[in-house]
Formats: C-alpha cells, structure tokens, sequence
C-alpha cells in the first residue's frame, strides 16, 4: 500500500510531463480502437452482405458440387436430411435453393443472369429479403411470379407486373425456357447481385430447370459456434454424399483479404504503439535518472531493491491505466455512435466499393474484442518500457547513489 | 559494542590507488555521543558509510555485539540497516512525496508494523523533536531545521541501537542546530542510543561526548 501510495504521488511530481504521457497514451488506444472498430466492423459488413444477404453461414451440398457447380449436381430435398440438421441446436433456419444461370430476354434487350430458386419464407427469416423489395410485392410460395434486382429492372427498363423470358440449360441437358411474371423488384445490399438477380419460388425454379424436388443446396442459419457447428453436421451427414461448409470455406477470398487486412491494420496500430513506447520509455527513464539519489537514500535507510521494482512498475502502470481508462471513457461511447451512424460514402469512392461487390458504408462496431486488446498492449508496452530502468536500479550502488 | 579493526578503504585500486581508510581500529560503546571531525577528503563520510554497512571496506573487519557487520548478504545488509541503524543525512533527505508524518512511519512500514503502532511511534517522535503538529506537512513546507529534526525522527522509527549522522548541522542556523543537538543529546541520554556524527561543526564537538578526528584516512586523535 505504502508502495501504491509513493508511486501514485510520483506520478503528479511532475504534473505536465505526466499529463503528456498520458495524452499520448490515450491518442494511441483511442487511435487503435477506431482503427480496429473500422476495419472489423467493415468486415462483419463484409461477411453480413455476403452470408447473411446470400451465402448463409454454411451450405450443405451434393459432395463435389463447390468443386463442379453444375446444374447436374444435385441433391434430393429429403425430410430426414432437414429434421437431422434443424436438430442441431445451433441451426436455427434451413431452406433449400437450386440456382442457375439464364439469359433474360425483353422485347428489345438480354442479359446474363442469376436465377435463385428459393423458399420465400426461409430466405426472409435469413436475409428479410422482403425488406428490401422496394416496388411490388415479395414471393409466395408456390407462385410463378418473380422478383428481380433493381439494377437489372433499370438496366432491362422493366417494372411490377411486366413478363420477362429466361432461357437455359435444364437439368440433365433439357431445356430451361419459360415467361415470368415479375411481381416485385428488389434493392439486393450486394450490387454486383443487384444488377444480375432473379429470385423465384423453389417449385418454379425446379420446374423451369426439369428437376422435381432437386436442390443445389440447403442454406443454413447458425446462430453461433459456426466452424464447431458444420463439424458436427459433417459427422452427421453421410460424407460421401454431401458436403457441409462454412461462409469461411465457401469464400476463401474474402477469408484471404480480411486476414491480410486486418494484419496490415495490426502493422500500422503496431508501429503507431512502437512510436508511443519510446516517449513513454523516455519518460519512465527519466523519471528514474532524477530519482538515482532518492533511491540510493531508500535503499540506505533500509527498502529492499525489489519495492523499488515494483513502484517502478506501478508508476508505469499506472500512468497506462489512466491513459487507457480515459481513452475508454471518451472512445467507447465514439464507437456506440458510430456504430449505429455509419458513413455513408458517396461519389468515386462510393462507386468503387460497390464495383468491388461491398456496401459504400464505413460501418463501425463496439465489440468488445477490439477493445480489451489494446488495454493489454499498452500494459505489456508499459512493462517493457519499464525493464530499463528497473536494470538501471538494479545496477545502482546505495553510496554512489546517494553521493550522486 | 561496536568493533572497528584494521579497515582499510582504497579506492580506484587498479589506476591511481586512494587510501580513503588506512588502517583505522576503534571501539564505539554502546550509547556513545561520538564526533568524527577532520577536514575535507579526510575519510569521515567513508567511515561512516562503512559503518552504517552502505559500503564494504577493502580490508578489515567491523564487529557489532560480535557479529561481523559485513559478512551478511546484500538483502541481509538492507534488512539490517532497516532494524538497527538510523541514517541522517545532511540534506535531510527525506521523501517528497510523503509528510512527516508518513516519513516517519516509512520504516516501520518496512518492517510490518501495524497502523496503529505506526501512528502512535509517529507521533511520539514527532512529538519528542518538537514538531508534533507538523505531522501533515509536506517537507517542503518545511523550513530546514523541521525537516532534519523529521530526518532524526524518521531515524529512530524503527528503534535503532546505532544513529549515523552525516553533517547533520550544515545546512541548519545557529537556533536549528541548538535545537537539533538538544534533541539527539536528549534521545542519547535517555534511550542510550548511539550516535556517530561526522561533522566540521565546533558546536556538534563541544556536544559530544568524544572526538575523533580524522586526517589522511587515519585517525589522529580521540578525546
């Protein structure tokens, strides 16, 4: 206590240079969490638009088929499938989708798209697709009528209530060809899917392609425990015949460039902590050059060397703790905010990032994860910074100390 | 009874060698009111240090109540110093950081002592060199002669056999050093603590009970 005392009032000895090194501490934790808050906030909007708006956390297939998407490897949608998967406690939501790909005809135009067969009420507890229909109405089950995006509504100057040809290839080579209804138009968040998607009920698609009760793949909401998750279906599932992977393995590349991402965030927070350790370490030093003499005086009158250690280490703590308190204090709250107000990018930039199939928002988040680590850097960086000076004390001898 | 025998102090042994101690042998009794006076350079504050177990001599041996003070270990010697030597040094050096009052009770918080026994042993030392409603005072609001009479009062906290001090009138005025003699005198007398004072101070010498005087590392004369 005494030792807790000495240090804490060490501390305000010289107030200004304190306050200074608190200062840099906080513009560094605080720097480093809106920095981490950014980009992992950017990366659950990554994951978001591509799982939860279309991919799903994980997908069970006909084994082979991620290899060889073809619309000749499919799976039969079985009742016993869906009741062993729905019985996993973390599955919460399971629908069966059979996609293809069609040209689009109107009377004057064509397109390339992307035609999802899908259950209107699964993949609206996954992605509350109906939300984001913004004319007509969203999709029935058992209706012919279709939604398209918005994109490829303004790019085939289609609307509500018009009828679209889609032509293609149909299970086992027969013919795909067929007019739709379009009973909705939709804002998908992905634009690359915006501009090219057609969604329809399940049964229409599996008519259009010839492929009664035949699926591409069942969709799985998980609510946690996502990679423990698919593990346990695999050894449910017979592995010859299907294939259960996560959003992870389903999109290596996305996995690839949030990890090298986020390691180049880690770089830049790692350099920034490095350039504040050396003020911070200068200052720990010199706080304990100007004390050579008052140590020596401590040791004569009878403390032991490793009291000085550790009021060393506290001084240096506690100068992190405050620091790092405050930077709490103010930053989380900024995160709060920003969490729930995201920027909205607009002009080059904006276009940009949805050319590369992202929402234009900087999205933010408040997950603690991202917090606590800096609170331990600082803390290891405070030690660290702190060795010097203990070897320094340790090296002292009490006459020369205190004749110094 | 402390033993000093046949120390020598030499120091830059391998360049220019300097003999801060030259075969120095003396008896302390225990309750003693020593002075060790001669001119600068002459060994006193080596002496001292030596004694008080913050340096070690080249050769020679010094011997409390029989007991080889510089055979013990580092820690040993820091444990030994806390419990049975009071240092006071000229520049009074106390911390800054603390009042008197916590000044005081610093070693006894080394040694474990409860709050309590702390705060009592406090204010009875503070009370016995007179500044017993300074107690709260930061040293710096203190004038010099209050924070070495807080120094002598810091030095007998833990109860010492044995009090060094080190010009421990240097920097006080002719009231303050009075005053300062009167109180170590008094706590000499009374609790038959031993003190050792190097000093250049003719009004510490008339105070004293014997006189050593030191030149060339040598003692030239006891009185």
């Amino acid at each position: 206590m005494l030792i807790t005392k000495i240090a804490w009032r060490n501390l305000w000895r010289n107030r200004r240079r304190t306050i200074t090194s608190i200062s840099s501490i906080f513009f560094a934790v605080i720097l480093a969490i809106l920095m981490r808050s950014l980009q992992e906030g950017s990366y659950q909007q990554m994951i978001d638009t591509a799982a939860r708006f279309y991919m799903g956390y994980a997908q069970i297939h006909m084994k082979g088929y991620w290899e060889d998407k073809t619309i000749n490897n499919l799976i039969e949608d079985k009742e016993e499938i869906r009741t062993k998967v729905m019985d996993h406690k973390h599955v919460s939501n399971l629908f069966g989708r059979l996609e293809t790909y069609a040209m689009a005809a109107t009377d004057s135009m064509t397109k390339g798209v992307m035609v999802v067969g899908t259950e209107p009420d699964g993949e609206n507890q996954l992605c509350d697709l109906s939300s984001k229909v913004t004319k007509g109405e969203y999709l029935k089950k058992g209706s012919k009528s279709i939604i398209i995006g918005q994109g490829l509504a303004n790019y085939l100057m289609l609307n509500v209530n018009d009828t679209i040809a889609l032509l293609g290839q149909g299970y086992h080579g027969a013919t795909a060809a067929e007019l739709f209804h379009i009973s909705g138009i939709l804002k998908h968040p992905n634009p690359q899917m915006n501009n090219q998607i057609v969604y329809m009920d399940l049964s229409a698609a599996q008519h259009f392609v010839s492929a009664p009760n035949l699926i591409n793949s069942y969709i799985l909401n998980i609510d946690d425990e996502i990679d423990q998750t698919v593990l346990d279906l695999q050894s449910i599932l017979p592995q010859e015949n299907y294939e259960v992977m996560s959003w992870s393995e389903l999109s290596p590349e996305m996995v690839n460039l949030i990890e090298t991402d986020r390691a180049g965030g880690k770089l830049m927070i790692m350099i920034l902590y490095i350039v504040i350790a050396f003020g911070i370490f200068s200052t720990i030093l010199m706080m304990t050059i100007e004390r050579v003499r008052e140590f020596g005086i401590l040791t004569a009158v009878g403390m032991e060397r490793i009291k000085i250690y550790k009021m060393l280490v506290q001084e240096a703590l506690m100068i992190g703790s405050i620091g790092v308190f405050v930077s709490y204090l103010i930053g989380y709250p900024i995160l709060l905010y920003m969490e729930s107000h995201p920027i909205y990018l607009t002009g080059a930039k904006a276009k940009a990032m949805e050319e590369m199939g992202m929402e234009a928002v900087l999205q933010f988040t408040s997950n603690i994860d991202i917090i606590y680590p800096q609170a331990i850097n600082m803390f290891v960086i405070m030690i660290v910074c702190t060795l010097y000076p203990i070897y320094h004390v340790s090296r002292l001898k009490t006459v020369e100390a205190i004749h110094s | 009874m402390i033993e000093i025998k046949e120390i020598i102090k030499t120091y830059n042994e391998n360049t220019v060698p300097v003999h801060a101690l030259n075969h120095v042998n003396l008896k302390i009794e225990e309750g003693e009111f020593t002075a060790v006076v001669g001119p600068s350079g002459c060994g006193k504050t080596t002496f001292l240090n030596i004694l008080g177990g913050l340096d070690n001599p080249t050769s020679g041996d010094i011997l409390i109540d029989g007991t080889n003070l510089h055979q013990r270990s580092s820690a040993e010697m820091i444990a030994y110093r806390r419990d049975n030597i009071g240092f006071v040094f000229q520049d009074y050096s106390l911390m800054p950081v603390l009042t008197a009052k916590e000044n005081v009770e610093f070693i006894m918080e080394l040694q474990g002592k409860s709050k309590e026994e702390r705060a009592a042993r406090s204010k009875e030392l503070l009370d016995a060199v007179g500044i017993g409603n300074k107690g709260d005072q930061f040293p710096t609001k203190l004038s010099g002669g209050q924070q070495q009479r807080v120094a002598v009062a810091r030095a007998l906290a833990s109860k010492p056999k044995l009090i060094l001090a080190d010009e421990p009138t240097a920097n006080l005025d002719s009231k303050s050093t009075a005053d300062l003699l009167d109180i170590m005198r008094s706590l000499n007398e009374k609790e038959n603590i031993t003190f050792v004072i190097a000093t250049h101070d003719q009004r510490v010498m008339d105070r004293a009970k014997r006189v050593i005087t030191f030149e060339d590392g040598k003692i030239i004369d006891m009185k």
